[in-house]
């Protein structure tokens, strides 16, 4: 469902994305970890079409996203990184915009966007503007709208960002749902734990590159650590932790 | 400098800091563009330019200062451009420096005091106000002290600054005062329509300036000092280069006192009460944003639009005129200038039937200035946002950017140009009273701004509200176009004849009109073909 061979890009001199190969198949939930600026975000805006590669290929659903980025748009949903929306927007507005955009009759945009807001606990909410809204409640819209065109693909960029307690838990139950109906998930986040919880098998970049792709376990064997964070922390170049932590203490000390 | 600071209550270092970093983040944001060439070299260009632009009015203004014997005339000539100027600056690339509370989410919780804050503020401004003036001032300076000597020469020089604060700071001030008298929320909802007043008060003073010296100045090369006259702001400061001339009376002397004292009023004014708790204030403005306030009843983006990309960009842009200022300030900008223009026309003798004007020569008035203009002021409304981050649906989303961005221009077309065409057509309407001959009129004056507006879409085929807003191009932008226009506008003037002449020449006109239409939107739609394919999401 999701496959790519040695896709990379540049921006200017800097390589963001070096020579991913990786493929994600149906009912797959795939986490994909970085450190900051190790190329995840650039990876997702590359297979949702925004913006372009500099070499290789990538087939998202089915459809190579170079030459039919309409066709690959028209199955998947996209929550990004940073919860940009047209906040003078109601919650109902986004949602109706998003419909339009992919192509939806109104009356079945009017539906859906109905039941994901109840679901989302956003019902009463749904006629205010969002600049109104808490950056919990403003995740739960860019959710809603990532499923509101049932894609069959999804990219979500830390999509529980920002979610309490109980609407991170649902977020999570909801895609193990969706991964056993069939749908393609690409999960980026840095907690770990939760991860580890729901992602069938985790993919990890550092400087652009892929360093690593397996279950959890096979990646804690294959390092020999007893914890997804630890495991993550040497293949990532990061010295020991703790170490790293008493390093700051002296140097705050110092100044 | 610290203890100057020091004693204003100023951290002169945080100040620093803060200015710094404010003029630094306004650079970059204006050289944000999408473009083979570097940032930097954007950036470069766009200064040149702005530099060449103010000096070729500074060119103009210098001729003017040669020319006339007459220092109060020099003087009034000066100071006007330099208001309208500085004033079009602060209302168009300004307007939120110091009603803004997007500082506020990142500095209000650090150890900054609110006088500290305020100062940072209002010295951005002052930097580009300052910047304009010296470049637009150079040329005429040298003229004042090469034709009439050094003292009204050094006059001149403190004229030019003196004014250039005096319209940064009653602008600022006046913002400032209404935002404690009427509240935070209450300006927040009302700040486009304030901005609106500003602009006519600078346009219509302006025009209003010109009026009144018009015939009779250019004729004497002289100004008379009625009381009316005095009224105007420039002319305070046009009395400093008189008594460097060694003019004196009254009529001299209190003006200049007057402007002294305005000065000295405005700082106070806004260096006392209204930097003291302009955090308090703008807290009030962040947190407003935190009532909850229903939208109006979802009208629907209109019978027009009713499916897909076009259904969504109408959504979109009846919302953004609805809750972003700016989108709201650039299109309802064309109403001063359009209600001033219609006052020129009317003092001018009154707006004619074209057709019947047409054998006098004057079938197209001042109005058609602002109906070409429009379109102008209408694209980069449409394309600049301080939301653009959101734009990224447009790239995610299934949607045809080809059939988004003709859909922007047709939901423009239909929301905001055809109901000003109305209005302008009501105009001519009450002058001419013959509906037959407006409808004409308004056809081909509405068939004329849509020509401006594929043009500009076909120079630059953006999604809406992609781009991000930029600070310090706009005013020049909108200076270049009222010039630029006016020639398009008398062009048209000059070829009146022939095209409300005879049935045959109207009917030419339409056709080429119709045609010109079809041929850009071809053209566009190759363009946008093309581009689209290379567009790049870049929040």
């Amino acid at each position: 469902m999701i496959q790519t061979e040695h896709l990379s890009k540049s921006f200017d001199a800097k390589l963001a994305l070096v020579d991913l190969t990786m493929a994600v198949e149906p009912g797959e939930i795939l986490g994909f970890l970085g450190p900051n600026g190790a190329g995840k975000s650039t990876t997702v805006k590359i297979l949702t079409g925004m913006i372009r590669a500099t070499s290789g290929r990538a087939v998202v659903a089915g459809f190579d996203i170079a030459t039919e980025p309409l066709e690959v748009k028209k199955r998947i949903g996209y929550v990004p990184e940073t919860a940009a929306l047209y906040d003078g927007l109601t919650a109902a507005e986004y949602l109706e915009l998003i419909g339009c955009l992919h192509h939806l009759d109104p009356k079945t945009t009017a539906t859906r966007r109905g039941e994901l807001l109840e679901l989302f606990g956003l019902g009463d909410v749904q006629h205010q503007r969002m600049t109104e809204f808490s950056k919990g409640m403003r995740q739960k819209v860019l959710i809603a709208s990532a499923l509101i065109h049932r894609p069959d693909v999804l990219f979500l960029d830390e999509p529980l960002d920002g979610l309490d307690a109980n609407a991170a838990a649902v977020v999570k139950e909801l895609l193990k749902k969706l991964a056993a109906q069939g749908k393609t998930i690409l999960f980026c986040s840095h907690i770990l734990e939760v991860v580890e919880r729901i992602c069938t098998r985790i993919l990890i970049v550092n400087g652009g590159r892929q360093v690593t792709s397996g279950t959890a376990a096979e990646i804690r064997a294959a390092t020999g650590t007893a914890t997804l964070e630890e495991a993550f922390s040497r293949l990532t170049g990061v010295r020991d932790v703790g170490q790293v932590a008493s390093d700051f203490l002296s140097a705050l000390e110092k100044a | 400098m610290r203890a100057i600071f020091a004693a204003l209550g100023i951290d002169y270092a945080q100040w620093k800091a803060l200015t710094l970093v404010a003029l630094k983040l306004d650079f970059r944001m204006g050289t944000f563009l999408r473009s083979r060439f570097s940032r930097e070299a954007r950036g470069i260009a766009l200064l040149v330019g702005q530099v060449i632009f103010y000096s070729v009015y500074g060119l103009f203004l210098a001729i003017v200062t040669w020319v006339s014997r007459d220092l109060f005339l020099v003087g009034t000539v000066l100071m006007g451009y330099v208001t309208f100027m500085v004033g079009t600056s602060v209302l168009v690339d300004h307007n939120s420096a110091l009603t803004s509370p997007a500082d506020y989410g990142v500095l209000g919780f650090r150890p900054v005091s609110s006088r500290t804050y305020f100062a940072a503020r209002l010295a951005n401004v002052l930097v580009y106000t300052t910047a304009m003036t010296t470049v637009m001032a150079y040329l005429p300076a040298l003229s004042l002290f090469v034709r009439h000597g050094l003292a009204v020469g050094l006059a001149g020089v403190a004229a030019f600054y003196g004014c250039s604060l005096f319209t940064a700071f009653a602008i600022l001030f006046g913002y400032g005062t209404l935002m404690r008298l009427v509240g935070a929320d209450a300006l927040k909802r009302a700040l486009s329509y304030v901005q609106l007043a500003m602009s006519f008060f600078i346009y219509g003073g302006y025009f209003f300036m010109s009026r009144l010296a018009g015939s009779r100045a250019l004729a004497s090369l002289t100004l008379p000092k009625s009381a009316w006259m005095l009224l105007f702001p420039p002319t305070w400061f046009a009395a400093y280069l008189e008594i460097a001339g060694g003019g004196t009376g009254w009529r001299v002397i209190v003006p200049a006192f007057v402007s002294v004292a305005a000065l000295v009023a405005l700082a106070y004014g806004l260096g006392g009460r209204l930097s003291m708790d302009y955090s308090d204030r703008l807290a009030g403005l962040a947190s407003s944003t935190q009532k909850i306030r229903s939208a109006r009843a979802a009208a629907g983006p209109g019978w027009l639009f009713r499916a897909d990309e076009a259904r969504a960009v109408a959504l979109l842009v009846r919302s953004q005129f609805r809750n972003d200022q700016r989108f709201r300030m650039g299109v309802l900008s064309i109403l001063p200038l359009t209600l001033i223009y219609v006052l020129m026309g009317v003092s001018n003798g009154g707006m004619h039937d074209p057709f019947v004007a047409a054998r006098g020569g004057s079938g197209f008035s001042l109005v058609t200035v602002a109906v070409v203009m429009f379109p102008s002021m209408l694209k980069p409304a449409l394309t600049r946002s301080e939301s653009f981050r959101a734009s990224w649906v447009f790239f995610a989303c299934p949607a045809d950017r080809l059939r988004v961005i003709r859909s922007a221009k047709n939901v423009v077309v239909a929301f905001f140009l055809a109901p000003y065409l109305l209005f302008i057509g009501a105009i001519y309407l009450y002058f001419t009273r013959n509906v037959l001959h407006v409808l004409v009129h308004i056809a081909l004056l509405g068939l004329i701004s849509h020509l401006v507006l594929q043009g500009f879409v076909l120079l630059d085929p953006e999604l809406p509200f992609s781009r991000p807003t930029q600070t310090g191009g706009r005013s020049t932008a909108l200076i270049m176009l009222m010039v630029f226009m006016g020639l398009v506008s008398g062009l048209l003037q000059a070829f009146s004849p022939l095209i409300y002449g005879s049935v045959r020449g109207t009917a030419t006109v339409f056709g080429v009109m119709v045609g010109a239409t079809v041929v850009l939107d071809l053209l566009t739609r190759a363009r946008v073909e093309r581009q689209a394919r290379s567009l790049e999401f870049e929040g």
